[in-house]
Parts: C-alpha cells; sequence; structure tokens
C-alpha cells in the first residue's frame, strides 16, 4: 500500500458548466445587440472630418474694394442631419488682392448687417437693430463687443471659394 | 427670435433689446382644403422669414392667429386687442405679418405696421422706417 495522497481530479461541476456556458452565451449575444448600437450611436464623431467644404461663390474679377453681397448655399451637416442652408457673405478683394469674406450676422444679437446705408456711419457695416457699426475689414466699433466672423477663402482657376465660419483673423481686439 | 426660443432667465436679461413683437396672421376661414392650408402656411412662412431673419436680434415672433372671423369689424378688433396686450406686456412696436392678401387694406388700431406678402427689400425698408420714425 503506497501513503501518498490521493490526487484530487480537478472535475466541473455540472453546475459550474452550465452557468459558464450560459454566462459566455448571454454575453455574447447582449454584445452582439448592444455594440452594433453603440456604434451607430457614436458614428458621426468617428468620421473622418478631413479637409472643410469649400463652395464656389463669385469670380475673383467681380471684386473690388467695395464690400458686395454674395449669397451661397452649403451644406451643412449636424451629427445625423445633413441640410443646405442659403447663406450670405460681405466679399472684398483690397489692392493687394486679398480677399476677406465677412459673416452679416451682427455679433450683438444677430440681426444682419449692411454696407453703407446709415448715413452716420459711411463706409461701415451697420446694424439696423440696435445701431452696432464695423469697419470694413469686420472691426467692431459699438454695441457689438466682438469683431463680425469670417468664413475661411480660397482662390482656385479665378473663382472665389468659401469655407468654414470662424473668428475674424483680420482684427485684432 | 422666436416665442419658443426664450425662457425665462434669457428674457428677463434681453427684453429690454427686443422692444418689437410680430404678430403672423394666416387668416384661414376653415373652408380650405389641407393642401391649401398647407400652403397658406408656407406662404406665411416666407413672408414671416423677410422680416425673422434680418432683425432676428430685435424682434419676437408671437404664435400666429391661424383663423379669420368672418366679420371684419370684429376680426380687426380681434387683432387689435391681441396688438393692445402685446404692449401691455412691455414691447414698444407691433408688426402683423400675413400673407393673406384680404388684409392688405385693413387698417389695425394698435398695429403699427401691417405687411402682407411682403418682399426683403421692401420689408427692410418699411421697419427699418418704423423704427427710425419713433425712435
Amino acid at each position: 500500500m503506497s501513503n501518498e495522497p490521493k490526487k484530487q481530479k480537478k472535475e466541473v461541476t455540472r453546475r459550474q458548466f452550465l452557468a459558464y456556458t450560459l454566462g459566455g452565451t448571454g454575453g455574447f449575444l447582449a454584445a452582439s445587440m448592444i455594440v452594433p448600437m453603440v456604434r451607430f450611436a457614436v458614428d458621426p464623431l468617428l468620421q473622418d472630418k478631413g479637409e472643410s467644404e469649400f463652395v464656389k461663390v463669385i469670380a475673383l474679377d467681380k471684386l473690388s474694394d467695395e464690400p458686395v453681397s454674395v449669397p451661397f448655399k452649403m451644406l451643412q451637416k449636424d451629427g445625423w442631419v445633413e441640410e443646405e442652408v442659403d447663406l450670405t457673405a460681405w466679399i472684398t478683394k483690397n489692392a493687394s488682392g486679398q480677399v476677406q469674406a465677412l459673416s452679416p450676422i451682427c455679433k450683438h444679437l444677430g440681426c444682419t448687417v449692411n454696407w453703407n446705408t446709415e448715413k452716420k456711419y459711411p463706409n461701415q457695416y451697420f446694424c439696423p437693430c440696435h445701431g452696432a457699426h464695423y469697419e470694413k475689414n469686420g472691426k467692431n466699433l459699438a454695441i457689438a463687443t466682438a469683431p463680425l466672423d469670417e468664413y475661411e477663402v480660397k482662390i482656385q482657376d479665378n473663382y472665389v471659394y468659401l469655407g468654414k465660419l470662424g473668428p475674424n483673423t483680420k482684427v485684432t481686439t | 427670435m422666436k416665442f419658443s426660443e426664450w425662457n425665462e432667465a434669457d428674457w428677463l436679461s434681453l427684453q429690454l433689446y427686443f422692444d418689437t413683437c410680430i404678430l403672423p396672421i394666416t387668416a384661414l376661414s376653415g373652408l380650405e382644403a389641407p393642401w391649401q392650408m398647407k400652403h397658406a402656411l408656407e406662404r406665411l412662412r416666407d413672408a414671416l422669414d423677410t422680416v425673422e431673419v434680418p432683425f432676428k436680434g430685435r424682434t419676437v415672433t408671437m404664435p400666429a392667429v391661424q383663423y379669420r372671423i368672418a366679420d371684419e369689424h370684429l376680426f380687426v378688433q380681434q387683432i387689435a386687442g391681441i396688438a393692445s396686450n402685446c404692449k401691455a406686456s412691455g414691447f414698444k412696436y407691433v408688426i402683423a405679418i400675413s400673407a393673406a392678401n384680404e388684409l392688405l387694406n385693413l387698417s389695425i388700431p394698435n398695429v403699427d405696421l401691417l405687411l402682407v406678402n411682403p418682399d426683403k427689400s421692401t420689408s427692410l425698408k418699411l421697419v427699418g422706417e418704423l423704427w427710425q420714425k419713433q425712435d
């Protein structure tokens, strides 16, 4: 007779086997439903933004030092919603050929500014709502606390293309 | 801005700047077919855009008066009463806007400007003049 202790076999009990099998299957089924839903929900965040889209708006030779109001359409994406919106920009080309495209939206409360319409403020953008006025480069002179925003500008084949709207880069406050 | 875009805190702090109330009037009779009502509302929306967009920072668009009373005198009284209440609530000006041509020649007490099917340039001119005249 040997005195060595009996080696106990590590056996999986029926209860453990069922728990592992059912747990694994349940987890797999739950993941197969949840993962696609989460992926769907966050999809817009995962999309490669790439270079911002530019829209062709006007021929370069139609521009001068005098601001011209140019209407254009741009596709705007907000999460899952894509829609074409009507926009306008005040565009100028200075003596050195530099093009600037300003948003017409007043930085005070969002009315639309116009060029050279107020006798008191000649050659300025003027807001008819509360009298905010701006220099030709968009610099705020009164009422509004920030300069007019400007669109990204790209010149290609003698045409002006406008991109994203952002803070005015020509004006230092 | 539309009435639905406001909350109490914003209104209390900005009310001073928003002195003009826009009262849209669809003026339906109830006899229209659904597609005609849809067109009437679309035309009203286009008319509203000529004022709401350029003057967003000074105007508040109220809910529309959708149906008109057949009796013109009573209808005018109804609109005049609403306009009077708008002024009593703090607005300095009331601009009524409609796409219904029947309203073209109406004179409505308490309404400072009635625009019927206006184009963009007409609205810009008349609203600007209203403010300049009385500011």
